[in-house]
């Protein structure tokens, strides 16, 4: 059996790692501070996953997830890295 | 945004940690050894449960303490020296979790030196980094655990034995018990160093303080006894268990001390084991609940704060009110939808505070001079209950004292006013699930003892007149006042955030009586609409539309269209609407495709589409497009027109409604029969092994499923010839049709056949072996032997039809009360889960700690409230204003 790619799941959506310069802005945008954005594991398999690509995402980035939403269509949410 | 701002101090951490022996003792105020409480000239008993130094509940006592008199001391702890330790059941898991990691021996941790460092250091660091304590608590666990895999001490080598804990407090080691005191000495052993791996602190706990040797004594305050009017005392349910404690406690002092068998003593000692546990908790399981001489559990500490009777539900997060009250509520349609009848006892009893001021000083004195219950021509009007005194004090206003009471107002002083005619008011029906269960309404006083109300709120309350009954609360302050008026107000809630659509509109009645009005454009005499208009005192009646004879006469569309818009534009298919293949639009023939046309209803009938509640197209237009004010205004007239057009024509139904010809009877039959006998050429093509098993079913299954569908085929055409012979000249037709009440469905159970009964959505198949009646052979599976019911309700069924509609019926009845019961605990829950969440200035969601929950408001930022059905723009309705207005140039 190969090995199963979470990121090919129909429930997981879309994640990019946002740009170290482009954090600021976005962060400025949405007036909050990086400590106050939803949380996403270092370990969660998504990320595990984008490492294999970017390399190593240090705690302290941001993932920008693009999902399905039932009322808008599509929605665009952001997430901090964090270690255990 | 800071969300700090304005906040002056935070609570930076709360400990908790077991208090010790010693600590105890520094905090009692005395030690209690009688278990006697008042001698016999009712004075508390030195050193008994009711010791004065424990504070005060009789008014002239004073606290021995501190001195403080009932209002002025709060009370303070005594303690009970327990002869012999016990064991305090809220702790037994953590006694059990140190003994077993523990050695027997020396009492150090079951760990190598080494491993123990290792894991002490982990702790502090986990400590040091401020790491929740839940973590922690895991990791002390986990710690716990690999300790007591080792058989053998590491450190003194002594083999160690299974500890076994005896539900709820009884410790054994290797089939012997263990007594508390052995367990206490054991705890005292276990050096502080090898705590903290353990998850405890030893600057502030140590193990053996879980074994309780001082017993701390609440103040009376917390336990006070109760004079009955006979004279007697009645204790508290804590006292009557102290009292079980130090009776206890004494005979085991009394016995150990002169040397009584071992026996004796141990059973003693059992005794105040038990005593002090069910002290704590007295549902604890495995030990019967002690019990009041009545026979009666008694209440004690945990029972005071769990569950929903416990402190925190009952009187922390919820709390009783003034201002308020309650009473059956009853309809009164003349009454604007903003409005509530208050009866004039409770509009005497309910009171609005009015500041004195210079510029108001002259009403309030004449209002205050009219005393409490003053009259004008034997009608109603507001008088003033109490007037405050800038210090505080409360002066009541009575008949006597009205005048002179008056005279001594200032500026400064706070009167408060009865209530009058509309002052603004929270009005509320439980259970209160949607915010539309408590709207703001205007006073109206009326004669009576109910709450009354417009029919058309009955929806968003859920309310009907069978004896329901509804909370009413008096805002006191003007900002509350102007809040709940904008934002409360029954008007600025017809359209909920629910479903995006009117919540408030005709109901029943108005339905049905609308219908008459604009069905097929009936005309009136003068004598007619006079009669229609009559309860709408407001308004003139409209131009007439015809002149027969040199009677002038009205048409029903022009009656209603007096109450709409003159620019109103709409198209849509009422609720009466046939579904045609093809829809000939305007010019239908049912007259159920509504069009109006500059604020003229051109064609169309006016029902439940139209204007209901949950389901009025108008009534949505109306309060999106004109206002709160223009819906609240068309339907409050809109309703009474309604009900004098249905008390015009009359209206009445009965089980006659649901005649048939004989003819159609004979032809239900026939269906009936053919059904039956369609489903008995299945059964035996079933047994004859001939069906054929559709795709991902068993050959069983694919029987059921095709019998179901036959025989619900053999209901809808039953229902079908039916409804052929029941036209719109039919009541209950006209209404199931337009909305008003009942649907096709129950007509066709009347007046065709009931159906097919299900039970967990299949046809019923339990009750004997092989059969649900002892009435049909082993394994039949026809129509009538799996409860399919032939007969109608007029009809009558036959007993065996019966019984399977009670089956139907009782699971119906069931699963509603299962259900709320099991929704309410969710919403509960996700109400607890859900409530510090707000949406702030930039739309995001954000709970109180300002981290964001969404990015946006429901992802799209749109308000339910104002969306159409929870879409922001509703394309069709854009689209018919710009052919209006394109036409219009």
């Amino acid at each position: 059996m190969g090995k199963f790619n979470v990121m090919k799941h129909g429930f997981v959506p879309e994640h990019h790692l946002v740009p170290k310069e482009e954090e600021e802005k976005i962060l400025k945008k949405l007036d909050v501070s990086k400590q106050d954005l939803p949380k996403i594991l270092k370990t969660d398999p998504v990320i595990q996953h984008m490492e294999k690509v970017h390399g190593d995402i240090e705690e302290g980035r941001m993932i920008e997830v693009i999902r399905d939403s039932a009322t808008a269509g599509m929605a665009k949410v952001y997430r901090l890295v964090i270690g255990r | 945004m800071k969300r700090s701002a304005g906040v002056s101090k935070r609570v930076g951490s709360i400990k908790f940690a077991y208090m010790s022996p010693e600590e105890i003792r520094n905090l009692s105020a005395t030690k209690i050894i009688t278990p006697d409480t008042y001698d016999d000239d009712g004075f508390p008993i030195d050193m008994g449960l009711m010791d004065t130094h424990l504070g005060v509940i009789e008014p002239g006592l004073r606290c021995k303490t501190c001195g403080g008199r009932v209002d002025q001391c709060s009370g303070h702890f005594g303690r009970i020296e327990l002869a012999m330790p016990v064991i305090h059941v809220g702790y037994v898991k953590e006694i059990k979790k140190f003994l077993r990691s523990t050695c027997r021996e020396c009492g150090k941790l079951l760990l190598p030196k080494e491993e123990k460092e290792e894991y002490q250091e982990q702790m502090d660091q986990m400590e040091r980094m401020g790491a929740d304590s839940l973590d922690i608590r895991k990791l002390a666990k986990d710690i716990s655990k690999k300790a007591r895999r080792n058989k053998v001490c590491p450190h003194c080598k002594a083999e160690q034995q299974k500890i076994m804990l005896d539900k709820p407090t009884t410790f054994r080691e290797d089939n012997t018990k263990l007594t508390p005191k052995e367990v206490r000495s054991r705890l005292e052993k276990i050096p502080d160093d090898d705590l903290i791996p353990l998850g405890m602190n030893p600057d502030v706990v140590r193990p053996e303080w879980l074994v309780l040797s001082v017993l701390l004594v609440p103040p009376v305050t917390v336990r006070p006894s109760i004079t009955l009017e006979s004279g007697d005392r009645s204790e508290d349910d804590l006292t009557h268990k102290l009292v079980d404690i130090l009776r206890i406690n004494q005979r085991l002092r009394e016995n150990r001390d002169i040397g009584s068998p071992q026996l004796i003593v141990e059973d003693l000692w059992d005794l105040l084991q038990y005593h002090v546990t069910t002290y704590f908790d007295n549902q604890t399981s495995g030990i019967p609940p002690a019990r009041h001489r009545s026979g009666r559990t008694l209440k004690t500490l945990i029972q005071r704060l769990k569950g929903k009777e416990g402190r925190f539900r009952q009187n922390l997060s919820g709390k009783r009110v003034n201002f308020s009250s309650r009473t059956v509520i009853s309809p009164d349609p003349w009454l604007s939808i903003n409005e509530v009848g208050v009866p004039e006892k409770a509009a005497r009893e309910l009171t609005v505070p009015l500041n004195v001021t210079a510029s108001n000083i002259e009403y309030v004195r004449e209002l205050v001079a009219r005393g409490p219950e003053p009259t004008e021509r034997g009608n109603y009007i507001p008088g003033a209950n109490y007037i405050i005194r800038p210090d505080g004090r409360r002066i009541r206003v009575t008949e006597t004292n009205a005048e002179t009471v008056a005279e001594k107002l200032e500026p400064g002083f706070v009167v408060e006013r009865e209530l009058k005619d509309g002052d603004i008011v929270l009005f509320n029906r439980q259970p209160s699930l949607h915010k539309m269960s408590m709207m703001a309404h205007e006073v109206k006083i009326v004669p009576g003892k109910t709450f009354r109300l417009n029919l058309a709120v009955c929806p968003p309350y859920n309310a009907d007149f069978d004896g329901d009954e509804m909370n009413l609360h008096v805002l006191q302050s003007e900002e509350a006042r102007a809040e709940a008026k904008v934002i409360m107000r029954v008007q600025e809630n017809i359209l909920s955030p629910r479903f995006g659509g009117p919540i408030i509109g005709a109901i029943q009645d108005h339905i049905s009586g609308l219908f008459f009005l604009t069905y097929k454009d009936p005309i009136f005499s003068r004598r007619e609409v006079v009669s229609i208009f009559s309860n709408l005192v407001t308004d003139k009646i409209p131009e007439p539309a015809e002149e027969i004879d040199g009677n002038k006469y009205w048409a029903g569309k022009d009656i209603f269209s007096h109450f709409l818009p003159d620019d109103l534009n709409m198209h849509f298919r009422a609720s009466i609407c046939e579904k045609c293949d093809e829809c000939i639009e305007e010019d239908c023939e049912h007259d159920a495709y509504v069009v109006i046309r500059d604020g003229k209803l051109v064609t169309g009938t006016i029902d439940e589409d139209a204007v209901g509640a949950f389901a009025g197209n108008i009534v949505d237009k109306l309060a999106r497009d004109y206002g709160n004010d223009v819906a609240r205004e068309f339907i409050d007239k809109i309703t009474t027109i309604a009900l004098g057009s249905i008390t015009l024509r009359g209206f009445t139904t009965s089980i006659q409604d649901e005649d048939v010809p004989p003819k159609a009877t004979k032809q239900i039959s026939a269906v009936m029969d053919k059904a039956k006998s369609k489903v008995r050429k299945l059964v035996d093509a079933y047994q004859d092994g001939e069906l054929e098993g559709l795709p991902g079913r068993s050959l069983e299954e694919t029987l059921e499923v095709r019998i179901m569908k036959e025989l619900g085929k053999a209901r809808d055409e039953a229902g079908n010839i039916a409804s052929k012979h029941l036209g719109l000249g039919n009541n209950a037709v006209v209404m199931a049709r337009t909305g008003a009440r009942a649907s096709m469905l129950n007509l066709t159970q009347m007046a065709g056949s009931l159906g097919q009964q299900a039970v967990r959505g299949e046809r019923p198949k339990r009750g004997y072996e092989e059969r649900t009646l002892a009435h049909f052979k082993k394994g039949e599976l026809g129509a009538e032997s799996r409860g399919f019911v032939k007969s109608s309700y007029k009809d009558g069924l036959n007993p065996l039809e019966y019984f399977f509609h009670s089956m139907g019926g009782r699971e119906g009845l069931v699963d509603t009360a299962v259900r709320t019961s099991r929704s309410g605990y969710m919403q509960r829950r996700l109400i607890n889960a859900l409530e510090d969440l707000m949406v702030s200035h930039d739309e995001t969601v954000r709970n109180t700690a300002n981290t964001i929950i969404q990015f946006e408001y429901g992802e799209d930022g749109i308000d339910p409230q104002r969306s159409k059905g929870g879409i922001a723009v509703d394309m069709d309705d854009v689209m018919t204003e710009f052919k209006v207005r394109k036409g219009g140039e």
